[in-house]
């Protein structure tokens, strides 16, 4: 295992993008533990004049928004619940996800044409359309939002994990679970998972991204978590201003083409780290 | 009879594929005693990996019974099956696909015990040492992963893997086709060894008659998805009865270069469509003795020596021996 561990990361460290996509990954979770502890007041506070330029005002190193609340602390609290959401938005996408391709693969069959079929509703449906749905109908709030990200995040996958069950199925080594009589479930969780798993890792990696997207868009359209200050939320207020105080979007704006990118970068690491050409398995 | 491990009658396997219904198997019936090598010899395609795959109960057959020690496997349910299942193992024939690549190789010989409740953690370590140090593996090399071996090494995994739980039987599906020349005698001459000791029975499968011959206590041939000769290897090598066996046996490589392939009979001919309705003998398209009778009635399975059987219209006649034979 070392081994095979130690040329993985080998791969991965020489991938350049990849190892600047990690440092950005490392700096936001340094900003969103940093929040807390530089603004302890949180972000809501109305701190100064609104609407100061950055750099106007040395006590606000980033300017303040329409209320005169500091866009730094904004930022930084943003950070956390981006991450937050995104993360935990990935992985209950990622569970359900795998239960319905990995049922769907191993079963075949009227389990197959049911689980693909209500994949299939949900894939045609626009994820963000349906996101908005969701959220409208509970109250926004971070649990509503995790679970629309997640509701509209999981078709791909599941897809995904069907598609890897249904190629690795048929290959001997699961033959012979079969044959010394493995229980449908350890035959899944022993055999077929472990082997479908890196490209279940790269695709979920992939996710966050989207998923921290879709709660900015959310945010931007006053589906937000009102408890909570994300960058979706900075930027839809800052909008109407967008003319005469165009860095108040500006702002969180990069910080979510930055914190997507970084994961892009990652993903796409893990990606080629996993499957180099090179190497046929 | 009470000595026969394993008894098959009138197996039969349809697919139903996209171009048809494709019979892969039909009318086989055979029975394997305790401890015998028993070889299923065809062309690929002939529906021997089928059968096969029918006694590790891979795959459920549409007709038949399979008897194993007195349980008819084809009338359990899959639960009902699975403690069964240690009496029957299976080596595979691709050392490549047959081993999880993400499972170290004590992991993968030690699984079979852990299916099974067998033993706690110390005593399985121990059982799975002995066992690689059976086939010839380092117990050393337990904790690396299958694709640090060679093809030889990796198929003396899945042996010490299928012959962990002691098995009745192994289905031995073409075990050393995937392998270089040099290798497959040590793997052949293993697996006998295992025999002696451990005295398990194996169904072997292999279009390659060397390795028949070399192997088998007993030989089944099948042509299309039916049995065409079965017999004891003296019986079988000393007089070979069906003329497809003939012919198999013919296009054998032979050491001796003076006798060159040019010479012998090789088959001529179409192979019949598995997916059609067939009237009459299957092989009769190919056969240089086909007569009148061959197109008209499917023959049987008939004595033509003791304990020797073989499915053709020109066994029963007294004098067809010497006919064929010329032939």
């Amino acid at each position: 295992m070392s081994a095979v561990r130690n040329s993985f990361f080998r791969r991965f460290s020489r991938n350049l993008p990849a190892v600047a996509g990690v440092l950005l990954i490392l700096v936001i979770t340094g900003m969103a533990i940093a929040g807390p502890i530089f603004y302890p007041a949180g972000p809501w506070k109305l701190v100064g004049r609104p609407l100061l330029w950055p750099g106007e005002d040395a006590r606000f190193l980033l300017g303040t928004d329409v209320l005169g609340r500091d866009l730094m602390a904004g930022l930084l609290h943003g950070a956390r619940v981006s991450l937050m959401i995104g993360i935990s938005a990935t992985v209950a996408a990622t569970l359900i996800g795998t239960v319905i391709g990995a049922a769907a693969g191993y079963f075949g069959g009227w389990v197959d044409r049911l689980l693909m079929g209500l994949t299939e509703i949900f894939q045609t449906t626009p994820p963000f359309v349906l996101a908005v749905v969701v959220v409208a109908a509970f109250k926004p709030s971070m649990a509503s939002i995790v679970t629309a990200i997640s509701l509209v995040s999981w078709p791909p996958l599941a897809r995904l994990v069907r598609a890897q069950f249904l190629q690795l199925m048929p290959q001997e080594f699961v033959l012979a679970g079969v044959v010394m009589g493995m229980s449908n479930l350890r035959l899944i969780v022993t055999q077929l998972l472990p082997n479908a798993l890196t490209p279940i890792i790269v695709s979920s990696s992939l996710m966050i991204a989207t998923a921290i997207l879709l709660e900015a868009g959310l945010s931007f359209l006053g589906l937000g978590d009102p408890n909570v200050m994300s960058w979706g939320y900075i930027i839809g207020v800052g909008r109407e201003v967008l003319r005469t105080h165009w860095y108040i979007i500006t702002i969180p704006g990069l910080a979510v083409l930055f914190s997507v990118l970084a994961i892009n970068l990652v993903g796409e690491g893990l990606n080629d780290a996993f499957n180099p050409r090179s190497r046929s398995r | 009879m009470t000595d026969d491990l394993l008894v098959i009658r009138d197996l039969r396997k349809t697919f139903s594929t996209p171009s048809g219904a494709l019979t892969a198997v039909s009318q086989v019936s055979l029975s394997i005693k305790r401890g015998e090598t028993y070889a299923l010899a065809g062309e690929s395609g002939c529906g021997k990996s089928t059968v096969g795959k029918i006694v590790a109960a891979l795959v459920k057959p549409d007709a038949g019974s399979i008897t194993l020690d007195g349980n008819d496997l084809t009338a359990l349910s899959p639960r009902q099956l699975r403690p069964l299942r240690r009496k029957v193992q299976m080596i595979f024939q691709d050392p490549f696909s047959s081993l999880n690549p993400r499972a170290t190789v004590r992991r993968i010989i030690e699984e079979p015990l852990i299916v099974h409740g067998l033993g706690n953690r110390g005593e399985r370590r121990r059982k799975v040492a002995e066992m690689m140090d059976r086939v010839g593996l380092r117990p050393e090399a337990a904790d690396r992963f299958p694709h640090e071996f060679s093809g030889g090494q990796r198929q003396r995994i899945g042996i010490a893997r299928a012959l962990i739980l002691n098995p009745d039987l192994v289905v031995c599906d073409e075990p050393v086709s995937a392998l270089d020349v040099s290798v497959q005698a040590q793997i052949l001459n293993l697996l006998k060894d295992l025999q002696r000791e451990l005295g398990t029975a194996y169904l072997f499968i292999s279009h390659d008659l060397s390795v028949i011959r070399h192997m088998a206590d007993r030989i089944a041939v099948m042509h299309l998805g039916q049995l065409v000769e079965t017999a004891p290897r003296a019986s079988f090598w000393a007089n070979p009865t069906h003329p497809y066996s003939r012919a198999l046996i013919a296009a054998r490589p032979d050491p001796n270069p003076r006798n060159r392939l040019q010479d012998k009979p090789v088959l001529e001919g179409e192979l019949p469509s598995p997916f059609e309705k067939r009237k009459g003998c299957d092989f009769r398209s190919r056969c240089p003795l086909a007569f009148g009778l061959c197109a008209e009635v499917d023959p049987p399975l008939r004595p033509s020596a003791p304990d020797h059987y073989a499915a053709c219209h020109l066994v029963d006649e007294p004098d067809s021996r010497n006919h064929t034979a010329a032939a």
